[in-house]
């Protein structure tokens, strides 16, 4: 759903870029720890509590187990390992993404918000060291005085692929 | 009769020469005589003087000194009586204190008055611009009964049954505060003005029997005096006479003796009409006729024998033997010696008397001065004896005023001591009851503190139920946002109304999460107040074990008041002391009488012996007027 950003990536990489709302762009933000992440709207399918977790052998250190939404398996991701945070405390939600017919979940400790695109909202180009850490983001959101990780849902599939690829060799 | 004899010593009187001897003799004496008398009168009249002076000093002084003493006496026991009636909480025993006290004011008020009689006669010789008198004492006095009634009437009215505890205590103050302050006060005024009426009657009396000490040394000088020129002017006078007579007596002799040589043409040329006069006119006449009649040798030798043994005669008279008499003869010679005899006689009589006057005159006078004598030395004892009873007077003023500063003393602390117990009984009291109070308040407190934890405890079950619902409201609303992202007006719409949902939800999450903590605080601070109430708890017994202590204080306390008391007992005994000292006064006053009596036996010792001399001069005057007759 790219085409409904107008990004003017042409130009010099840093400049931030101006949002223009219009149809209105709408984004499900959530917190992980003290870091803010974003998701495009349109990517979410379902926020719901997690009940269980299904824990599946072998599987890679970012997976935590699959859980059964509305019939469908979806694979859970743990971020926190990856952002360098301690992951022993429980999650008690999921946000469920798609990529076409593929799902994946993140799970997170609090409901999410949704914020929709202002005027003077810009979204900027990710600093250097942090696209190295995060593979998953594509930008820095800034809504109001708000600044989140733009997730990409394909990249953060990628990742996840990436490691279980690691791991598969 | 002294102004007409005056001339008698000079020799141009003539007609004093021309008196007889008897008359001349008589005068001369009855002169000295008189002037004994007017020394003895002056004596008499001083010594008159004395007497009553002295009566008076007496009167004044030992009487004011008297009253004066025992005014402070029995205001110091009006004063002592007084602070007693202070310490009584019993109704009786306050009656039985305050009887004596109006006995013991009448005392006072009556020797006032007595004093305030003899003192308008002292004013009369002391100062008048005198800083203490009687009337500036009466108004002290008045003033420290006028307090001293109102503090009795405070400590009566503090007994009225009508009154509450709390008024009696106030009255009872009150009394003592009266006492302590404003009678204590004028107690003191009214000693000092005691003292100072003391100090100036002891000026007063010093002042009168100083004069008296002068006037008597006065007198017993113009005695002195006196009874020396009086000696001094008989001795002169009787020299001057005897001078007369004897220089006649020895013209006489002269021309007898020039007869006897041979010489009948000598004649006596006297011109007195006296007896020697006469002697001589008699003498003249015999030589006349024995000139004209002594014609025979043998008569011319018998009558020179004669006059020779008549010339030996007159030497021996003139050399002062009157004991020598000439021979009575037949003849004119013998009629003349008979006559020249009789005149002897009478004169040596004459002489013999004067002599015997003038040596009883010299020894009254020798009395009178001895006795002059003794009586300054009794009036000097006098003025030591006063003296004396100055000093011990002065002494119990001075004790006097020692007791009334320990009573003093004695009753602010005993008062200070009784009021510092009751405030002190009062705040522990009032201390334990506050104590009482703060426990029973911090147990209510604990428990309602509990129970509020444990209601907020169930606050925040209740805030988790509703946090709950809340993130299950937003899940919900953030659902249904998702779903109606589609594309389209209606879903647009739809997604409107969810925003507002899950904005509303939010909020309620957010309120929830507030009032968790706000609960955590409340929590944390419900259990900080409990360990607060606990020490206050803590603080609390601490509080009672030391009102306990205070107690303790309180009983030390009461024995302090018990030695108060023993210190009002020694007060009093003191008072007894002073009695003893007022004694002492009396017995110093009597000594001082029997002087004043000693001083009136001298003066009419005195008087009896002035008598006896003027019953002298009478004799002489009779013994005279008999010469007369005869």
């Amino acid at each position: 759903m790219e085409q409904r950003i107008d990004r003017e990536e042409s130009s010099a990489g840093s400049r931030p870029v101006l949002l223009r709302p219009s149809p209105p762009s709408r984004f499900c933000l959530f917190m992980l720890g003290a870091e803010s992440f974003a998701v495009e709207l349109n990517h979410v399918r379902e926020i719901f509590t997690l009940e269980s977790i299904t824990p599946v052998p072998d599987m890679p250190p970012v997976l935590v187990g699959v859980a059964n939404v509305h019939g469908v398996i979806v694979p859970l991701t743990d971020l926190r390992p990856v952002l360098g945070m301690p992951s022993s405390s429980a999650l008690r939600y999921a946000v469920i993404m798609r990529c076409g017919a593929q799902q994946i979940g993140i799970v997170i400790d609090e409901v999410p918000e949704i914020g929709t695109i202002e005027a003077n909202d810009t979204l900027e180009k990710l600093p250097d060291e942090m696209a190295q850490h995060r593979p998953f983001l594509s930008g820095l959101l800034r809504l109001g005085s708000r600044v989140s990780g733009l997730v990409e849902v394909s990249r953060l599939m990628a990742m996840v692929d990436g490691t279980f690829d690691q791991e598969a060799a | 009769m002294v102004t007409r004899s005056k001339p008698a010593t000079a020799s141009s009187g003539f007609w004093f020469n021309n008196l007889k001897a008897f008359p001349k003799l008589i005068l001369s004496l009855s002169s000295v005589g008189a002037t004994m008398i007017i020394v003895a009168v002056i004596g008499l009249i001083g010594l008159t003087a004395m007497k009553v002076e002295m009566q008076s000093s007496y009167d004044e002084s030992t009487s004011a000194l008297s009253n004066i003493g025992g005014i402070s006496t029995s205001l110091g026991l009006y004063h002592s009586a007084l602070l007693n009636t202070g310490r009584h909480t019993r109704k009786r025993d306050f009656d039985d204190a305050v009887t004596p006290l109006d006995e013991l004011k009448r005392q006072v008020l009556a020797l006032l008055d007595a004093y305030k009689t003899v003192e308008i006669q002292a004013a009369s010789l002391g100062d008048r611009q005198a800083k203490h008198t009687a009337a500036t004492l009466q108004k002290a006095l008045k003033d420290y009964f006028a307090a001293s009634d109102g503090a009795i009437g405070a400590f009566a009215d503090s007994f009225n049954a009508s009154l509450s505890e709390e008024q009696k205590q106030a009255m009872r103050d009150l009394g003592h505060f009266s006492l302590s302050v404003d009678v204590a006060n004028k107690y003191a005024t009214s000693t000092i003005e005691a003292r100072g009426l003391m100090n100036r009657v002891r000026e007063a009396a010093k002042e009168l029997n100083e004069q008296g000490q002068a006037e008597a040394d006065f007198y017993v000088n113009i005695l002195v005096v006196g009874g020396f020129i009086a000696l001094l002017l008989g001795g002169g006078i009787g020299y001057a006479v005897v001078h007369n007579m004897t220089r006649s007596i020895v013209h006489v002799a002269d021309v007898a003796g020039q007869a006897a040589a041979g010489n009948l043409q000598a004649r006596a040329r006297l011109e007195s009409r006296d007896e020697i006069g006469r002697m001589a006119v008699a003498f003249n006449a015999m030589l006349d006729r024995m000139t004209s009649l002594a014609s025979t040798e043998e008569e011319r030798d018998r009558m020179q024998k004669r006059l020779l043994q008549f010339q030996v005669l007159v030497s021996d008279v003139e050399k002062g033997d009157l004991t020598k008499r000439g021979e009575v003869t037949a003849d004119m010679f013998g009629t003349f010696a008979d006559g020249f005899n009789l005149m002897i006689q009478r004169f040596s009589q004459l002489m013999r008397y004067v002599r015997e006057s003038a040596e009883r005159v010299s020894k009254s006078a020798g009395v009178l001065r001895e006795n002059a004598g003794q009586m300054a030395g009794t009036v000097r004892r006098q003025a030591d004896e006063s003296r004396k009873a100055l000093g011990a007077v002065e002494q119990l003023a001075v004790s006097m005023h020692q007791v009334s500063d320990i009573a003093g003393a004695s009753s602010e602390s005993a008062r200070q001591v009784l009021q510092a117990t009751e405030e002190g009984h009062i705040a522990v009291q009032e201390a334990v009851e506050d104590m009482g109070r703060m426990r029973s308040a911090v147990q209510r407190m604990v428990r309602q503190i509990k129970l509020l934890d444990d209601r907020s405890l169930e606050i925040s079950q209740i805030v988790s139920a509703i946090r709950e619902n809340a993130n299950q409201t937003n899940l919900l609303a953030l659902n249904a946002a998702i779903e109606a992202a589609g594309v389209g007006e209606v879903s647009a719409r739809f997604g409107v109304v969810v925003d507002q949902v899950r904005k509303l939800a939010e909020g309620s999450t957010q309120a929830t999460r507030e009032a968790l903590d706000l609960i955590k605080v409340i929590q944390s601070e419900a259990q900080n107040a409990i360990v607060a109430m606990e020490q206050e708890m803590l603080a609390a017994e601490a509080g009672a074990a030391s009102a306990v202590r205070t107690g303790d204080l309180f009983r030390n306390i009461a024995t302090i008041a018990e030695r108060s008391a023993e210190l009002a007992h020694a007060i009093a005994s003191s008072v007894a002391e002073q009695g003893a000292s007022t004694d002492q006064i009396g017995r110093s006053i009597k000594d001082f009488t029997g002087a004043a009596t000693a001083t009136q036996h001298v003066t009419d010792q005195t008087r009896a012996t002035v008598e006896d001399m003027a019953k002298l001069a009478e004799g002489l005057a009779a013994s005279v007027a008999q010469f007369k007759l005869a």
